[in-house]
């Protein structure tokens, strides 16, 4: 009898601590985060400073639908959209904290042609509907590029860059950043036979973040955002492909 | 509702039903082999017919585009063949449905195949019919409603298909978009009052083709009832 007695205070002491240790150890964060930017997201939040104290979950997804599990009550803490149209209209339904718009990152186009005397017909870009950087490829080829070939539209800038990349598209106009992403990984030429489109030529591509109004863990998305606008992180994100982010320009 | 969401309407409609026809044929002749075959290796071919139904479709769909891709001898084949690429048009898809559908139409023909085998088959061997003659009078009057049911399996999980033509597709209005990809369109595009419209069309015929299907599904009941009773 004495024997269970004991298991019986060694389970209960054992649940206690548990609940104890799970409360005192660390801050829980969940950034809902547009595809395009997962990895480089991951990679930053590896080395920083509080990799430690905050446990963060990454739910990574297209910006339209990541918005309306938002709107419909996903419990996020943070979201990096890969436009500013959405976290607009987040703002604009009141669902964000106040002030916490921040651009982190806008995008580089790239016209990615990997042979040159390729007789494919296609082009392959973001769809213009849903992708900023569609609609910005879109802009570029109606003003300056005026290809004859004919589009395929990719659900998002990260299959554009499949679409060419497997062969199946001749060219592509993709983000810079999926381009020197797949050179650091593969280091293979085709990967730089790429030319920049100037900024001028196309609406800048301007990623937003915002803490939104639901989260619990208020403190630990602070330090996260200020992390990542720190002018440190920011000339990092530039060398993965983004133009500095404009309240550093 | 628009004018894109019409023709993505039809060429679902277009893409389900060619694809259950083709499968047809191609299920047709393996099921009733196999069916027959009592070999050592049937699990293995079993197992190979039913791996569209476990493998996810985004995956299916990757190794598509990369077979699709015109430096493979796949691609360069077809690209020989009918002078256009696979990728991005609708033979592209509809070979991808064929792939990510083949179980649906497999499965009811197997069932059906080895219960016609089972009794009437002998009866029929023992009463002298040619193997012509119990093909035409007895294996197709009594798998009619096993083709059928394998007919609309087939259609109604082709309407559904999204992972595989989003990987493939492209998304090019009256080639590859079909109603899922313009749905999901309309969701990104936070369009929802068009997402509304088109789900509740594509909710009706689904449910119209399911309704279909378990009533075929019940005459084949009735058969599967009879022979038990015999």
């Amino acid at each position: 009898m004495s024997m269970l007695y004991n298991r019986v205070c060694y389970y209960f002491w054992f649940v206690l601590l548990l609940n104890i240790n799970s409360v005192s150890a660390t801050e829980n964060l969940h950034i809902a985060v547009a595809s395009n930017f997962k990895a480089p997201l991951e990679q930053l939040l590896n080395k920083a400073p509080f990799a430690d104290e905050i446990e963060i979950t990454l739910s990574a997804g297209a910006s339209g639908v990541l918005y309306s599990q938002i709107i419909h009550g996903a419990p996020f803490d943070m979201f990096l959209s890969a436009d500013a149209k959405r976290p607009a209209l987040l703002k604009q339904q009141d669902l964000i904290i106040k002030e916490s718009i921040h651009t982190y990152a806008t995008g580089v186009l790239a016209l990615w042609q990997p042979e040159l005397n390729s007789s494919n017909s296609y082009i392959a870009i973001a769809n213009p509907r849903s992708s900023p950087y569609g609609e910005a490829a879109k802009y570029y080829n109606d003003r300056y590029l005026k290809t004859n070939l004919s589009f395929v539209l990719a659900h998002n800038i990260t299959q554009a860059f499949q679409f060419v990349d497997s062969g199946n598209a001749g060219q592509g106009i993709v983000a810079l950043a999926s381009l020197k992403a797949a050179y650091q990984q593969h280091a293979n030429d085709k990967y730089l036979a790429y030319t920049q489109l100037p900024y001028q030529q196309y609406p800048a591509i301007t990623q937003q973040v915002v803490v939104l109004k639901s989260t619990d863990n208020l403190a630990a998305a602070n330090k996260v955002l200020s992390y990542l606008l720190s002018p440190a992180v920011q000339s990092e994100i530039t060398e993965l492909g983004y133009q500095k982010a404009c309240s550093q320009c | 509702m628009l004018e894109t969401d019409f023709t993505a309407l039809f060429l679902t409609v277009k893409l389900a039903v060619i694809t259950s026809l083709l499968l047809l044929i191609i299920c047709f002749p393996i099921a009733w082999l196999l069916s027959n075959y009592r070999g050592r290796l049937k699990p293995y071919f079993e197992a190979v017919i039913a791996l569209p139904l476990v493998l996810p479709p985004t995956l299916l769909g990757f190794y598509l585009l990369v077979a699709f891709s015109p430096n493979t001898i796949l691609g360069e084949f077809w690209q020989s063949l009918t002078g256009h690429q696979l990728a991005f048009s609708f033979s592209g898809i509809v070979l991808g449905s064929l792939i990510y559908s083949l179980p649906f139409v497999m499965q009811p023909l197997l069932v059906g195949f080895s219960q016609v085998n089972s009794q009437y088959n002998s009866a029929a061997i023992a009463l002298g019919f040619s193997a012509r003659k119990r093909f035409f009078y007895l294996l197709i009057p009594l798998l009619k409603s096993t083709i059928l049911s394998a007919f609309s399996l087939g259609f109604a999980h082709t309407l559904g298909e999204f992972g595989l033509v989003l990987m493939i597709g492209g998304n090019i209005p009256g080639e590859t978009q079909v109603v899922s990809i313009a749905l999901y369109d309309h969701v990104e595009a936070l369009n929802y009052q068009a997402a509304h419209e088109l789900s509740l069309i594509l909710f009706a015929i689904s449910f119209i083709c399911l309704v279909l299907l378990f009533k075929f599904n019940r005459s084949n009941l009735g058969f599967r009832g009879a022979n038990a009773t015999s």
